[in-house]
């Protein structure tokens, strides 16, 4: 079977129901990259494996079907949001009514064909790095995705949420959102990626961040897709001078879940990143970072954590660059792991690429086991030993979770933790 | 209470402790000196069933049970506590969730029902006052960037909640200004009881000082060399460890 020849068939059959299908430009554009996803050769992140399963995984063809209930238990309180069911824009449960004057918040499916070129750039543009195979399979089929901007000098007071669900038993979710922030401009963006049990399609969702001169961001993304589904996040973000961005990134599901983070930092910038993520039983989770110090008398700090158990495999791939002549940079790299069974694996590679002096980095890695005196300590309280062992694995995770500043997402965030958490017999009530 | 009879326990097969014989009656305080390496540390973990430790041979009774045979949570709940040489820092969980945890553990092995949350705080609240320690030391990771009299206060703050019947200190006088040694003291004092007993492990006299010993056991070479009232302790500071070491083995009280 020509493979190439079924995709090319495939999405020239699809091209109709996906936005900006009227546009010439967008249509090559979208054959571009499913030429550049066919002949690139899989490797480095993301495998063959990864490869075969986007390209396998089906369009979805029924009508998403959501409980509302469901929905309003990922919803946080008081925030704007967005909502879309196994790919699919649903503005009936999007809420935007108060947005600021000068605000834009929509789904690509709703902008003109006009709008969508004067974001041509925007949408196209793959960021700090080259797309990779990934990233093009899903600018081919980009189906819908956020368009979120902010003018100059606005502060946003309430969240934006960005709710993104599957459902479906097969299918491909294939999301790109644009987010670009003015001046002096502030806002709060929550991304939740989460599915019904059951649901075990593949999603990949792409987003590019523009932060102007002096904006600010704080980023949470929480990832619990069931253990059925694969996900795919890339996440690019390109500043201005004296830009703050702070993420918080939980992955804690999906069979295979890849998140990859580009960052160029501009003069005076603010990054930090906290991460962590969770896998239990065959699953396998990766986290990646790259953040590039273009500019100088910036300050990067990443945190991350990871846990793995069963036979789980998990990565951490951190990679701090400063470019040449920059000056007055702090950059700190920490990742802290905890391997929880002896089949669990986890496969830690910060890396520092330092071409300048007059700049502080340093970097610490630990891979180890819950701390023995640590489990006989709460034994000798009283707690039994699987108790203990599973409140140690709780405060290894909590101390980053406790890092979000924003109390209802991190009461989401425990929660989805304690969750995924095999007996959690922690009283989240006593926290 | 406590009845241990000629107990020998090896370490990674070396001989730590070489026939301890001692008995403790409810309501004693037991004062347990003896120079480094003499074994003192190693009969608290014994006690508290810490891994790692080899009983080769006698036995411990505790309330009419092997003690030998219990799992340590099992002997937590049975009324045995251990305040810790060295506690350690448990960031990412509160102090006040690792005492409601404990306590309710303690309560759902005795057939009773978790402690309202209400009576439960205003106990904590009341018992934090005894040891000198500021409310917001609950709501802290546990031990996580205290000091060393902050984090031994907390220990006698666990120990005041679960209200133990056997209570164990494990050289909590160590590394001690005079200020926190005396406010430690004064939370043992505090928990003095008819029903409850205390074994004090130290290497200085100066706790006892505060806290008036029933019996004052000297070990050296994994064995009790002298048993005497509160003025062995006196004895001891005044001459030093050096002159015990070559003493006979007393059999014990």
């Amino acid at each position: 079977m020509n493979h190439s020849l079924t995709l090319d068939t495939r999405l020239h059959d699809r091209i109709p129901h996906l936005p900006g299908h009227r546009l010439d430009w967008m249509n090559q554009f979208r054959q571009e990259r499913l030429a550049a996803f066919t002949t690139t050769d899989p490797g480095g992140k993301q495998d063959k494996q990864w490869h075969l399963s986007a390209a396998a995984a089906a369009d979805a063809t029924d009508p998403p079907h959501l409980d509302p209930a469901w929905l309003e238990r990922y919803r946080l309180p008081d925030v704007f949001s967005l909502v879309w069911v196994d790919g699919v824009f649903c503005p009936h449960y999007c809420v935007r009514e108060g947005l600021p004057a000068g605000v834009c918040l929509k789904s690509l499916d709703e902008l003109s064909d006009a709008e969508l070129t004067e974001l041509r750039p925007d949408l196209t543009q793959p960021g700090l790095q080259e797309a990779d195979a990934l990233m093009n399979w899903n600018l081919a089929w980009l189906q819908s995705g956020a368009f979120l901007r902010i003018p100059e000098r606005v502060h946003l007071e309430k969240p934006v949420q960005l709710l993104c669900i599957t459902t479906a038993p097969v299918g491909l979710v294939s999301l790109r959102h644009v987010i670009r922030l003015g001046r002096n401009s502030r806002a709060t963006l929550i991304h939740t990626q989460t599915g019904q049990a059951g649901a075990s399609g593949t999603t990949g969702e792409t987003t590019a961040i523009w932060l102007e001169q002096a904006a600010v961001l704080a980023h949470y993304s929480l990832q619990t897709q069931p253990a059925t589904a694969r996900h795919f996040a890339r996440l690019d973000v390109a500043t201005d001078t004296g830009a703050c961005f702070h993420q918080h990134h939980l992955a804690l599901g999906a069979a295979r879940a890849l998140t990859d983070i580009q960052i160029r930092a501009a003069d005076q910038v603010s990054c930090e990143l906290n991460g962590l993520f969770y896998a239990d039983g065959n699953r396998q989770t990766a986290i990646y970072t790259r953040v590039q110090q273009a500019g100088s008398q910036g300050i990067t700090r990443e945190t991350y954590r990871g846990i793995a158990t069963d036979k789980a495999h998990g990565v951490f791939e951190g990679l701090l660059q400063l470019q040449p002549g920059v000056r007055k940079i702090t950059a700190t790299l920490q990742n802290r792991n905890l391997l929880l069974s002896p089949q669990a694996q986890i496969d830690s590679r910060p890396q520092l690429e330092i071409n300048a002096e007059d700049v502080q980095c340093s970097h610490g890695v630990t891979v180890g086991q819950l701390d023995e005196d640590a489990v006989f300590f709460l034994v000798s309280r009283g707690l039994s030993e699987a108790e203990a062992r599973t409140l140690l694995s709780f405060a290894f995770a909590n101390e980053i979770i406790g890092k979000i500043p924003l109390t209802a997402c991190r009461d989401q965030a425990r929660q989805a933790f304690l969750a995924a958490l095999p007996q959690a017999d922690i009283h989240q009530d006593w926290l | 209470m406590l009845s241990i009879n000629d107990i020998h326990v090896q370490v990674d097969d070396k001989p730590i402790l070489n026939g301890i014989t001692l008995t403790v009656n409810p309501g004693e305080v037991h004062a347990i000196m003896g120079p480094n390496g003499s074994g003192k540390s190693t009969l608290s973990n014994v006690l508290a069933g810490r891994p790692g430790y080899q009983v080769t041979a006698g036995s411990i009774r505790y309330q009419g049970q092997d003690l030998l045979t219990m799992k340590p949570e099992e002997r937590a709940r049975a009324g045995l506590f251990l305040a810790f040489q060295y506690p350690v820092e448990i960031p990412g969980v509160s102090n006040i969730y690792l005492l409601k945890a404990a306590l309710n553990a303690l309560r759902k092995s005795r057939g009773q029902t978790e402690v309202d949350a209400m009576d439960f705080l205003a106990l904590v609240k009341s018992k934090i006052k005894t040891v000198n320690l500021d409310e917001s030391f609950l709501y802290r990771g546990i031990n996580e960037g205290f000091s060393g009299g902050e984090k031994k206060r907390n220990e006698i703050l666990q120990m005041a909640i679960l209200e133990p019947l056997l209570c164990i200190l494990d050289e909590t006088d160590s590394g001690l200004d005079i200020d926190a040694l005396k406010q430690v003291a004064d939370g043992v004092n505090a928990l003095r009881t008819p029903e409850r007993s205390f074994i004090l492990v130290t290497h200085y006299q100066r706790l006892l000082d505060y806290v008036q010993p029933d019996q004052v056991h000297v070990l050296a070479g994994g064995r009790i060399v002298r048993t005497g009232g509160p003025e062995l302790a006196l004895e001891l500071e005044a001459k030093g460890y050096g002159w015990i070491e070559h003493l006979p083995r007393e059999t014990g009280p």
